[in-house]
């Protein structure tokens, strides 16, 4: 096999193109393995049968360009010249009027513009391609967002297009200073991969870093976001995310004004912003949207989430196991009067509850949202109240953990959520070991462990460890916009000034 | 290295785990103890709730809410051991509300053997009220089924401390402070009493929480007080009350006084006492100084109160039935030596030297002679809704 296609196309050399026209035709389709979505349509130049060729991908391009701008043109226009290469450039001139154009003399490039829905025109007798920039296609429109909805704040979120992403967060950051950096990573996907970054306000350390790292990936396939999260964030065996992603231009288009560098991934709607702080997984961006007092408040908010989602079933197991003598009379009374009866030791009753509520999470996000209702109605009908009623768990467990579910369905991302599910079994199992002692011990070695975390040379816990006085505007404490002057210190040591906004006059307006 | 550590470290958790855990269905909730003294034996009480007689949604059942198990030991540790031959689950003491002293333990075999353990095991509060069963056994005390709390224990402790918010002729005295007294050099402890009124055997029963009027009831009203850990003598009623206004625990109650041939009766809304020791002419001198804001509650008879020397001679009549009522205590407290007002601290406090030169041998002499001089403050507030009583307003 191999032989045989050495064999006829022997006329190619060191992967150039060849002057003669179905060589290089032969060459694409055997290349492509003769797929059924490409396509090549021939031209005629003046009198001249089969003079010209172009290819392209069905469904990468956008067939009108080619059909009404660049073919009826062509067709139109009566070539005189008769040397090859003026023809060329005559097509060239032609085609640049409604397109951009650019020249391809190797077979390898030539395939990489072929795959991102470029046309490649070739001309008989001319050892050089033209590539007319098609790009398009079918994708999504932009949308609602899904993922991080906000009552107040824009609504549109990004869509797979790579381009679409780049011009949303663009629309918002109408400065020359906005500057976009491309890569192609994966070998087999050539997915493009851009950088963005505000020039003069980013450190350029970090953006040099997030460079490095992206150059240090080699892989196949880059599918998704996530993908890159994996190769660039800072330690993987962490279970607190290191990268904040979003799927909102808004949000991603603050990021970059305090510094931050944005990694936006063809194919994707999710875009990466790095170096990201744990205390970003607690922002909403329709908190600088509100006013600040009640942004302060939902902030808080999210804190005691926080806290509620990760260890109230293990605080209920310490309490009811060894500290008995911590609750009110009334409840302990109340709790064994539950209890009662009940087979199952208390660890093992909270481990089935919330072992059946991640099932029930997991199976109502896979399911189409047709069947959806049903699981919602088979899990807080069948299982709870079904469970309870047949004396297998206490009413008060089932309390425990659709309180942590909801807690842990209040945070902005669902990055830290993730986190939180799997420490809590963990504070679960501590708790069951060792009472509040275990609790406490666990919580210890977690927060060590988030204070060890950096990202991209940011220390993790920043601005609560190390402490800044000035960057506590934006922690729990969302500061007046008119308050808040400058942006995250550690961040960014350029250009920190973000508000010069004089104080209102506070003038009587005489009526 | 690492994986040894982690290794380490999961076998820490699983094997070491779960030491001293217990699930709340294996265990029974102590709300009350008392202790008896029968047949040269401590006699223990152990009051255990039934939760699910209890708790708030739970479907009742004909049980009642607490059950009793008692056992005799000669000491109390035993006594307590003793009693899991009857209770079927561990006992979990760290929710008990109240401690039950039998009147004969108190009176002639002394209640500090009863305490060490209750101290020394870390399972018990310290917070919980100590009462002594007047006339009676703790036993039966605690065996009297109770209307509105269902769980005796518990009513007796919310009852002494409503009575000592409202009333203010018993205190509610917690172990730590029963304790404090009772191992201080110069003060003698007190307790206030349960009295259990009616037919114990009819209390007994279930048909007594039944009845509109309950066969048998629980009744808080006096204050006993200790010698050492004793007890000597149980307080009347006045004496109780001269005893919490001179202390200052007296937080809002009802005085009367006699006038112009009726009654007129207050009720005190603010109440704030305080002595101080000093020695003059070879004579200690307790100052009790008190200060009260009433309101007049009740009037039975001709007064005029919009005149202000009327109010003012009202005044002073009660703050002379206050000091009254202190002095009768301190002459009660003088004849069994018992220092219950914490006189020997409060010398200490304020002549440290000649505390310990003079006073810190033979305190109870001092105490003895001592004399207490009253200095009450009242000041009318409110007069109520009306100027006029009714009683004049009807001879018009």
């Amino acid at each position: 096999m191999r032989t045989q296609s050495d064999k006829k196309t022997q006329s190619i050399v060191h992967d150039q193109l060849s002057s003669c026209l179905k060589t290089n035709l032969t060459y694409i389709k055997e290349q492509l393995g003769h797929s059924t979505d490409l396509v090549v349509r021939h031209l005629h130049i003046g009198s001249k049968k089969n003079g010209m060729a172009i290819c392209y991908l069905d469904g990468l391009v956008e067939k009108e360009t080619i059909r009404d701008q660049f073919m009826s043109q062509v067709k139109r226009q009566a070539f005189s010249a008769k040397d090859p290469q003026k023809l060329k450039e005559e097509v060239e001139n032609l085609i640049t009027a409604v397109s951009a154009v650019e020249h391809v003399r190797l077979f390898n490039d030539l395939f990489k513009h072929l795959m991102a829905g470029d046309s490649i025109l070739l001309i008989d007798q001319v050892k050089s391609g033209l590539i007319i920039d098609t790009k398009g296609g079918n994708s999504r429109e932009i949308d609602m967002v899904t993922t991080q909805e906000v009552v107040r704040g824009p609504k549109e979120g990004f869509v797979e297009r790579l381009e679409s992403n780049i011009a949303l967060v663009r629309r918002r950051l109408k400065d020359r200073n906005f500057w976009l950096k491309s890569y192609s990573i994966g070998t087999k996907t050539q997915t493009t991969v851009v950088i963005g970054y505000l020039n003069g306000i980013v450190n350029p350390d970090i953006v040099k870093e997030v460079e490095e790292r992206l150059s240090r990936i080699k892989i196949d396939a880059i599918l998704e976001s996530g993908n890159i999260e994996e190769f660039i964030q800072d330690d993987m065996y962490s279970p607190f995310p290191t990268v904040y992603n979003s799927e909102r231009p808004d949000a991603i288009a603050a990021g970059i004004l305090e510094g931050k560098v944005a990694i936006f991934v063809d194919g994707t709607p999710f875009v990466l912003l790095v170096p990201t702080l744990f205390v970003d997984f607690l922002k909403s961006s329709e908190d600088y949207y509100q006013r600040s007092d009640i942004s302060t408040m939902i902030r808080c908010l999210r804190v005691l989430a926080f806290f509620i989602a990760l260890l109230t079933p293990s605080f209920y197991i310490a309490v009811t196991l060894f500290h008995q003598e911590m609750l009110p009379t009334t409840l302990l009374t109340s709790l064994a009067a539950q209890r009662e009866g009940i087979p199952f030791p208390a660890f093992i009753e909270a481990l089935i509850m919330e072992v059946t509520f991640e099932l029930l999470r997991e199976a109502g996000v896979r399911l189409p949202s047709s069947v959806g209702s049903a699981i919602s109605i088979v899990g807080a009908l069948v299982l709870g109240q079904a469970a309870v009623e047949a004396g297998i768990v206490s009413p008060m467990m089932v309390i425990v953990v659709s309180f942590t579910a909801i807690s842990s369905f209040v945070f902005p991302s669902y990055n830290l959520a993730i986190s939180i599910r799997m420490l809590r079994f963990v504070f679960m199992m501590l708790a069951a070991s060792f009472g509040l002692y275990g609790i406490f011990t666990g919580f210890l070695l977690m927060v060590f462990h988030l204070a060890s975390l950096r990202s991209f040379g940011i220390p993790y816990l920043f601005p609560l460890a190390p402490f800044s006085f000035s960057g506590q505007r934006d922690v729990f404490w969302r500061a007046p916009l008119a308050q808040s002057k400058e942006r995250p210190h550690l961040l960014s040591q350029i250009n920190t000034t973000k508000n010069q906004t004089e104080p209102s006059s506070k003038k009587e307006i005489d009526l | 290295m690492k994986r040894l550590l982690g290794c380490i470290l999961i076998g820490l958790t699983l094997l070491a785990g779960c030491y001293s855990a217990v699930e709340l269905n294996d265990m029974m909730i102590a709300t009350g103890i008392g202790v008896d003294w029968v047949d040269n034996q401590f006699e223990l009480t152990l009051q255990v709730l039934n939760p699910g007689e209890i708790a708030g949604g739970e479907e009742k059942t004909s049980r009642t809410p607490v059950t009793n198990y008692h056992a005799k030991g000669d000491t109390m540790f035993e006594a307590m051991r003793r009693l899991t031959t009857t209770t079927p689950r561990k006992i979990f003491v760290g929710h008990i509300q109240v401690l039950i002293f039998g009147e004969k333990l108190a009176r002639e075999k002394g209640v500090a053997e009863t305490l060490d353990f209750i101290i020394r095991d870390h399972e018990f509060r310290s917070d919980f009220i100590i009462a002594v069963a007047k006339e009676n056994k703790a036993k039966n005390v605690l065996s009297i089924l109770t209307p509105m709390e269902q769980i005796s224990a518990q009513k007796i402790q919310s009852n002494l401390e409503a009575s000592e918010d409202f009333w203010g002729a018993t205190r509610s005295v917690k172990l730590n402070e029963f304790v404090q007294s009772l191992v201080s050099q110069t003060k003698d402890p007190i307790l206030s009493n349960v009295k259990l009124e009616g037919n114990l055997e009819e209390g007994r029963q279930q048909d007594n929480v039944e009845k509109l009027d309950p066969a048998a009831i629980l009744q808080v009203d006096k204050v006993g007080i200790f010698n050492g850990d004793r007890l000597v003598k149980w307080f009347d009623e006045e004496e109780s009350k001269g005893f919490n206004y001179l202390t200052g625990h007296v937080h809002n109650t009802v005085e009367t006084i006699e006038y112009n041939g009726g009654t007129i009766t207050f009720e005190i809304v603010d109440y704030d006492a305080n002595f101080n020791s000093r020695y003059n002419d070879d004579e200690l001198i307790i100052d009790v100084e008190a200060e009260t804001i009433v309101n007049i509650g009740d009037v039975e008879t001709e007064v005029s109160l919009d005149d202000q020397a009327v109010l003012k001679e009202i005044e002073d009549k009660l703050a002379e039935r206050i000091e009254d009522l202190m002095s009768k205590c301190v002459e009660e407290a003088k004849i069994y030596q018992a220092d219950i007002f914490g006189f020997g601290i409060q010398t200490r406090r304020d002549l440290p030297h000649l505390y310990e030169e003079r006073f810190k041998e033979e305190w109870y002499e001092y105490f003895l002679t001592c004399d207490v001089q009253y200095d009450v403050d009242v000041m009318i507030r409110h007069g109520g809704m009306i100027t006029d009583s009714l009683y004049d307003q009807m001879k018009d």
